[in-house]
C-alpha cells in the first residue's frame, strides 16, 4: 500500500515537472504564404504568343508557404514551393515542379550558433559569397549544408560553412565552403569613430563530371587556347567600414585566382586560320568596391566606385545568366521605380566594368526634398561607355494634404551589351516624370503618375499614365496605360493598359490585375533577365501569420 | 585600446597567413592531363540540329565547332542546319533564302531559346540547361560525348531510291530494337542540302561565296513525327517508306548535293531521339 502510494506520488511529481517544463517553453509558429497566378491571353500583336503558356497551357502559378518554428532554444523552418506551368524560370518556356524548397534547424549553444539545412548568408557585401532568394527571378542559391558561427566576444565573431548550392529541387555538382571573421572596434563609448573590419575566404571544389567536361572542352581547343582545369578555386576578400562622425566609408577588395569561366568576348582560334568569339578561359579575377557616405544637416551624399575584372564565380562553369551564382557584385546604377525610367537598367557585368555613382539628397525646410543622382559605367579601362544616367528630382510635401514629385532622367545605354541587340546604336533617353499624391480625407487618397520617354532608337518614345485610388484600410484601385508615341522601326503604335485592384484585410493581401505589358527586362540587385511581353490576368495572395 | 589593437593585428597576421596557405591549395592538386586524341567508341548516331542563319554573325563559329565534332566522330553525327527566321534572312539581298516554314516549325516545337548559334543534341534536355537548345558552341562536344555514352536502344537503317527523270525519291527507314522499347516510337524523315553557295555574315562583315552545309530543305513527316509503332521488342524490326518528289532544280535542289535524314524518337512530350541515320540521294 505504501509502495503504491509512493509510486503514484512520484508519477504525479514527474507529471508536474514535465507539464511544468512544457508550460514554460511553448512552440511558437509563424510564417507566410505567397502565391501568384497568371491567366495568359494570347496577343500576337505585342509578341505574347509562341510560348507554351499562351499557345495551350493558358494558366500558370507559383506558390511559397513558409513555416518557422521556435521551441526550447531550437529554431527551425520549412518552405513548400510549387510551380505549375510557371514562366519564372525561363520566360520562353514552362516549368512545373513542387516540393520542399527549404528547411533548416538552428540552435545556439553558449557562444556557438549552429545551423543545418538550406542556408542564406553572405561575406562582406557578398562579392565572394552571397546566398539569397529573389522570387521575382526564381533566384534561390541557398547552400544546403552546415554553418557554425562562434561569438568570440561582443565585438568579434567567426563563421564557417560548407555545403552544395541549391538548384531548384536539386543541387549543383560542386562543394562550396568558406570562413569569415567579422569585428567591431570603438576606442570607447564616447569615441566619434569606429571600424568594423572583416575578412573572408571561399573555396569551391568541382565534381568529377564538371572537370571531365572542362577537360574535353579544352582538349578541343587549339594549343594556344587550351587551359588546365582545376578542381579547386579560391576567393578571398578584405573589407572594412569606418565610421567617423557623420561619415561612413566602406571598402572591400576581393580576389579570385586561376578560375575557369566562359568569356563571351575572348577570341578563340579555329583550324584553317579562322577564329570565333567566346571561349572558356582560365585567369585571375578581382573586384574593388567602395562607398563613402555623409549624412547630416538634412544633407545626404553617397559616392560609390567599383572595378570588376574577370569575376564570374559560379557553382558550375557552364551556367549563365542568373544561374548558379556564388558571388554578388553590387550594381552601380540607381534603382528607378517608375515604369519608363526603370525600362532600361544596366545589369552587373562580371568580367569587365569600372563604374562610379554619386547620389545627393537634400531636405530644404519642412516641405522640400531635392535629389540628384549620377552614374557612369564603362569598361575596365574607363574608355568605352556602357551606361550613363543623370536623374534630378524635387519633392514637395504638405503633411497629410498632398505630395508632388517632379523629376527628369537622362540615360545612355549600350543595348548591344545589355540587351544582346547586336549592331544597334546606343540608346539615349530623356524622361521627365511627375507624381501627385493627394489625401482626399483620412481614408481616401488619390495618386496620379505620368512619364514621357523621348527615345529615337530601339523601342522609341512612350508615354505612361497611372491613376490610383486608395480607400483605407482595405482597397486600392489602379488604372494605367502606356502608349508608343514614336517607333523608329515603324511598328504599329499600341496601347498597353493595366487595370487592377488590391484588397487588404488584416495580414492578408489580395490582388487582381489585367495587364498588357511590353517586353523588357526585370532586374534585382543588378541581376537581370528577359521579361517577355505579357497579356492576361495576374492574381496574387500574400499572407503572414 | 592597446589590447584591442594587438588583437586586431594578431588576427590580421593569422588571416593573411591562412589565406596564403589556403591559396597554395591549388598547387597541391595533381595537374590534369589533357587527352591527346581518341574519343568515345559508340555505335549510336546522334541527331545534331544546329540553329543558324545567314545573317547571324556568330554562327560561322558554331558551324566551325560542329565541323570539328563531325571530324572527330564522322560515323556518329547526323547534322541538320535549321535556318529558322531569327537572323536567317539572306545576308545579301537577292541571294537564295535558306529559311523554310519547316525550320520555323522545328524551332517552335523544341521551345525555349536564347539566340543563335544554338544546337540540339538528340533533342535531349540536359541537366542545368534552360531548354533543349544549347548555346556556347565550345561546350557542344561535352553534350555529344554524354549522348555517345548513353545506352544504345535501337539501330536505324536508311536507303534511298531516286529516279533522276521523275525526281521521285523513295526513302525506306528500318528500325531494329536493341532493347525492348515499351513506349510509342515516332519516325521522322527530312531532306537536307549541302554545298549551297550564299553569303554569310560574320563578326567582321559578310563572307561572300560561303558554303552552307546540311541545310534543312524539307520536312517530310509532321514536326512531331509519325507514329511508327506502339512498342518494339528486342531484336524486332519495323520499316516505313516515304515518297517525295524533289522540286525542280534552281539555285537549290541539286539532287547530287541532297541527302535524306531519318530518325526515330519518343512521343512529342518527350521528343528524345533514339537513333538517326543519313544517306545521300545520289551516290
Amino acid at each position: 500500500m505504501i509502495n503504491l502510494f509512493r509510486k503514484l506520488f512520484i508519477a504525479k511529481l514527474l507529471a508536474l515537472v514535465f507539464w511544468g517544463a512544457g508550460a514554460q517553453e511553448s512552440l511558437l509558429i509563424s510564417g507566410g504564404f505567397q502565391t501568384n497566378g497568371n491567366l495568359f491571353l494570347r496577343d500576337s500583336a505585342i509578341g505574347a504568343a509562341g510560348i507554351p503558356q499562351y499557345d495551350y497551357q493558358l494558366f500558370g502559378a507559383e506558390s511559397w508557404l513558409d513555416l518557422n518554428m521556435s521551441y526550447n532554444g531550437f529554431n527551425g523552418g520549412i518552405r513548400f514551393d510549387l510551380f505549375n506551368n510557371s514562366n519564372l524560370l525561363n520566360p520562353l518556356n514552362s516549368y512545373t515542379a513542387q516540393g520542399i524548397g527549404r528547411w533548416f534547424i538552428n540552435k545556439e549553444i553558449d557562444r556557438l550558433d549552429l545551423t543545418v539545412g538550406y542556408l542564406y548568408d553572405q561575406i562582406g557585401s557578398g562579392i565572394i559569397y552571397r546566398a539569397y532568394e529573389e522570387r521575382a527571378q526564381l533566384l534561390d542559391n541557398a547552400l544546403l549544408g552546415v554553418s557554425a558561427k562562434y561569438r568570440i566576444n561582443e565585438q568579434w565573431n567567426v563563421k564557417a560553412f560548407t555545403g552544395k548550392q541549391k538548384n531548384l529541387f536539386t543541387i549543383y555538382n560542386s562543394i562550396i565552403k568558406g570562413i569569415s571573421i567579422n569585428g567591431f572596434y570603438q576606442p570607447n563609448d564616447s569615441s566619434n569613430w569606429s571600424i568594423a573590419p572583416g575578412a573572408g575566404f571561399v573555396n569551391r571544389t568541382y565534381g568529377d563530371a564538371i572537370v571531365t567536361d572542362l577537360t574535353n572542352i579544352s582538349a578541343g581547343y587549339l594549343a594556344k587556347d587550351q587551359f588546365i582545369p582545376n578542381y579547386n578555386t579560391n576567393a578571398f576578400t578584405l573589407f572594412n567600414t569606418l565610421n567617423y562622425k557623420d561619415f561612413s566609408w566602406y571598402a572591400e577588395a576581393a580576389f579570385k585566382p586561376d578560375d575557369v569561366f566562359y568569356d563571351p568576348n575572348a577570341i578563340r582560334s579555329l583550324p584553317k586560320g579562322e577564329s570565333s568569339i567566346g571561349k572558356f578561359v582560365k585567369r585571375n579575377g578581382s573586384v574593388y568596391y567602395t562607398s563613402l557616405g555623409y549624412a547630416a544637416h538634412n544633407l545626404g551624399i553617397t559616392i560609390e566606385g567599383k572595378r570588376t575584372d574577370g569575376f564570374d564565380f559560379r557553382a558550375e562553369p557552364q551556367l549563365s545568366l542568373n544561374r548558379g551564382l556564388v558571388s554578388y557584385i553590387p550594381p552601380m546604377a540607381r534603382i528607378n521605380t517608375y515604369r519608363l525610367t526603370a525600362y532600361y537598367f544596366p545589369a552587373t557585368q562580371f568580367l569587365n566594368e569600372m563604374a562610379y555613382q554619386v547620389d545627393l539628397k537634400y531636405g530644404l525646410g519642412k516641405h522640400w526634398n531635392l535629389s540628384v543622382n549620377f552614374s557612369d559605367i564603362r569598361d575596365i579601362d574607363f574608355k568605352r561607355e556602357f551606361y550613363k544616367e543623370i536623374n534630378a528630382e524635387v519633392v514637395y510635401k504638405k503633411e497629410e494634404t498632398y505630395q508632388i514629385i517632379l523629376g527628369v532622367q537622362h540615360q545612355m545605354i549600350d543595348i548591344e551589351l545589355y540587351f544582346g541587340k547586336g549592331g544597334e546604336e546606343d540608346v539615349k533617353t530623356i524622361t521627365p516624370y511627375f507624381e501627385f499624391l493627394y489625401y482626399v480625407n483620412d481614408k481616401t487618397s488619390l495618386r496620379i503618375e505620368s512619364q514621357y520617354m523621348y527615345n529615337k532608337h530601339d523601342i522609341g518614345s512612350w508615354v505612361y499614365g497611372l491613376v490610383e485610388l486608395g480607400i483605407s484600410p482595405h482597397w486600392i484601385f489602379e488604372l494605367s496605360n502606356m502608349y508608343n508615341t514614336f517607333s523608329p522601326k515603324g511598328t504599329k503604335a499600341l496601347h498597353y493598359p493595366t487595370a487592377g485592384l488590391v484588397y487588404n484585410y488584416g495580414n492578408n493581401r489580395f490582388g487582381l490585375r489585367y495587364v498588357k505589358q511590353i517586353q523588357g527586362i526585370v532586374c534585382s540587385g543588378g541581376i537581370c533577365r528577359l521579361e517577355p511581353a505579357f497579356s492576361g490576368f495576374r492574381a496574387s495572395i500574400t499572407s503572414t501569420f | 585600446m592597446k589590447t584591442q589593437m594587438i588583437y586586431i593585428l594578431k588576427f590580421s597576421f593569422l588571416y593573411i597567413s591562412l589565406i596564403l596557405f589556403l591559396n597554395s591549395c591549388s598547387d597541391w592538386e595533381q595537374p590534369i592531363q589533357l587527352p591527346n586524341s581518341g574519343g568515345i567508341k559508340s555505335s549510336r548516331v546522334l541527331l545534331v540540329e544546329e540553329f543558324t542563319g545567314a545573317s547571324c554573325p556568330n554562327c560561322p563559329s558554331g558551324t566551325a565547332e560542329l565541323n570539328g565534332i563531325i571530324d572527330k566522330y564522322p560515323d556518329n553525327i547526323v547534322a541538320v542546319g535549321i535556318h529558322s527566321n531569327f537572323l536567317a534572312a539572306p545576308a545579301t539581298v537577292g541571294e537564295v533564302d535558306l529559311r523554310t516554314p519547316e525550320a520555323q516549325a522545328i524551332e517552335t516545337f523544341l521551345g525555349a531559346w536564347l539566340g543563335k548559334p544554338e544546337a540540339a543534341f538528340n533533342r535531349k534536355k540536359f541537366n542545368n540547361q534552360n531548354g533543349i537548345r544549347i548555346g556556347k558552341p565550345d561546350t557542344w562536344i561535352t553534350f555529344v560525348e554524354q549522348e555517345l555514352k548513353a545506352e544504345h536502344e535501337a539501330e536505324l537503317k536508311i536507303s534511298n531510291n531516286y529516279d533522276s527523270t521523275s525526281r521521285e525519291l523513295q526513302i525506306t527507314l528500318t528500325a531494329t530494337a536493341l532493347l525492348t522499347i515499351a513506349k510509342p516510337i515516332y519516325i521522322h524523315a527530312l531532306i537536307t542540302e549541302s554545298e549551297i553557295s550564299a553569303s554569310q555574315k560574320n563578326q567582321t562583315g559578310i563572307l561572300k561565296d560561303y558554303v552552307h552545309e546540311h541545310v534543312l530543305r524539307k520536312l517530310i513527316t509532321p514536326v512531331a513525327g509519325e507514329l511508327l509503332i506502339n512498342s518494339l521488342d528486342v531484336g524486332k524490326s519495323v520499316s516505313k517508306t516515304f515518297t517525295y518528289i524533289l522540286p525542280p532544280q534552281d539555285r537549290v535542289w541539286v539532287a547530287e548535293h541532297c541527302a535524306t535524314v531519318g530518325f526515330i524518337s519518343y512521343a512529342e512530350q518527350e521528343k528524345y531521339v533514339i537513333q538517326a541515320a543519313e544517306s545521300k540521294i545520289k551516290r
